[in-house]
Parts: structure tokens; C-alpha cells; sequence
């Protein structure tokens, strides 16, 4: 993951504190256990994400030039590639 | 200090349109006010009319688009293991996603405050010979602590 555990924990409090304060919403599960099951799956995606980060960093290493990373040409298309692995997913 | 490296200190990315990516000016630092009175300066020194646009660098470590693919997966997981229910399941996708966004882009914008700050101070750093990234950690730091925030 891109992210460290202790924010990903922060992400779970999050989605159950968020979904507590939403009247349209209901718990049949205490708090506790809808956090648990939100990190599960936070953490399921965001291990899924990674693959989106390598593909994308893969395909700027197979340019025919070398793109240092770092650099704003690295960044840039980064970005490009990045959001093209977004759009396969249907986002 | 030379325009081109004041605008160093700034937090955009500049392109002109005629450039291709090998002439992009990406920059770090501070507001897009600030950026816009930069780049109004530069437009101003140009011999020719330049054309450029400016997109904030300081973005979230994901798009928004898939903050809210992670909100709405999140939420039909909690539905399907029949731990929430709801018949208004866009408006709580919708709201999982604005808290989602606003802890995931709390470090931008501690990182935000970091730059008005030592923007403040950047002349004492360069009499001082003090090191901007280090500064730049230091400074975090604190705010992070200042605010409980998970980094």
C-alpha cells in the first residue's frame, strides 16, 4: 500500500464515524466491528491500487528514453498513465 | 533574486501551451493567488504574449475520482456483510466520500500552511543559509503534531 498503516486505520475511523453521523444510514453491527470490516476492505482496494501505481510506473520505464523519476516529465506522464489504469476499472 | 527562481519557490506547474513536456516548469510552493501574481509578473517581462496555465503539484496521493471508487466499494462492502443498511445509499457514498477526501488531503494542506510559513520567513533562510527541506520537515512536523494528524 501507498499508505502507512496507521492512516489506513485513520480511514476506517473515518468511514465508521462518517457513516454514524449519516441519518440515512443504519448500523446493524456496533461501531466497532463496521471499522474492522471497513479497514478489511480499504485495505483489500488499496492493495489493489498498487497495481495501478506499478503498471503505471512500468509503462513509463518501457519508453524508449529514459525518464528519470522524479523529474516533471516522469510526473507528468505519471499522471496521465495512472489515470488511463483508473479508467480500466470503470471509475 | 532572478523572477525564474522566486517562481521556484512556488507550488505549480507552469506550461505554456506551444512547449512540449521537455519545457515544463514544475515548481513547489505556495498559493494559487501566489502563482497568478508570479506568472502575471512573468507575462508582464515576456517579449512575446505567453499563454500558460497552472495546475496544482500538492494533490492528494489518489485522484478524487478513485477516493470515491474506494468510498462507494467500501460502503457496498458494509452493505453486502449486512453490517449497515440504507435506502439512500448515493447520499451516503457521497458523504463517505467528502470525509475520505478531507483526511486524505489534510497532509496537502498541512503542507499548504508549511509553505505560507516558511514563505514568510525565506529571507531570514537565505541570510541563515538554512536548508528549505529541512525547514520544510521541521516545520511539518509541528503542524502535524499541532493537529493529531496521521501522515
Amino acid at each position: 500500500m501507498r499508505i502507512t498503516r496507521d492512516k489506513l486505520n485513520k480511514l476506517a475511523h473515518v468511514v465508521a464515524d462518517t457513516l454514524a453521523e449519516t441519518d440515512e444510514c443504519d448500523f446493524l453491527e456496533d461501531r466497532n466491528t463496521i471499522r474492522q470490516e471497513a479497514r478489511k476492505a480499504l485495505e483489500k482496494l488499496l492493495m489493489d491500487e498498487m497495481k495501478i501505481d506499478t503498471a503505471a510506473k512500468l509503462k513509463i520505464s518501457t519508453q524508449r528514453k529514459i525518464i528519470i523519476e522524479g523529474s516533471q516529465e516522469w510526473d507528468i506522464l505519471y499522471r496521465k498513465y495512472y489515470n488511463d489504469e483508473v479508467k480500466k476499472l470503470g471509475i | 533574486m532572478a523572477l525564474w527562481e522566486r517562481i521556484a519557490l512556488i507550488g505549480f506547474t507552469l506550461i505554456s501551451k506551444k512547449d512540449d513536456l521537455r519545457r515544463l516548469i514544475v515548481i513547489s510552493g505556495l498559493s494559487s493567488e501566489m502563482a497568478w501574481d508570479q506568472i502575471s509578473r512573468l507575462r508582464a517581462d515576456a517579449v512575446a504574449p505567453l499563454e500558460c496555465a497552472i495546475f496544482p503539484i500538492g494533490s492528494m496521493i489518489f485522484s478524487r475520482e478513485y477516493v470515491g471508487y474506494l468510498a462507494r466499494q467500501t460502503v457496498k462492502s458494509l452493505v453486502e456483510a449486512k453490517m449497515i443498511q440504507t435506502e439512500k445509499l448515493k447520499v451516503v457514498e457521497e458523504r463517505v466520500t467528502q470525509g475520505l477526501i478531507e483526511e486524505l488531503s489534510l497532509e496537502d494542506r498541512i503542507n499548504e500552511e508549511v509553505r505560507v510559513i516558511l514563505d514568510a520567513y525565506q529571507d531570514d533562510m537565505r541570510r541563515s543559509g538554512a536548508s528549505y527541506m529541512e525547514m520544510f520537515k521541521k516545520v511539518k512536523n509541528e503542524l502535524a503534531r499541532k493537529y493529531k494528524a496521521v501522515l
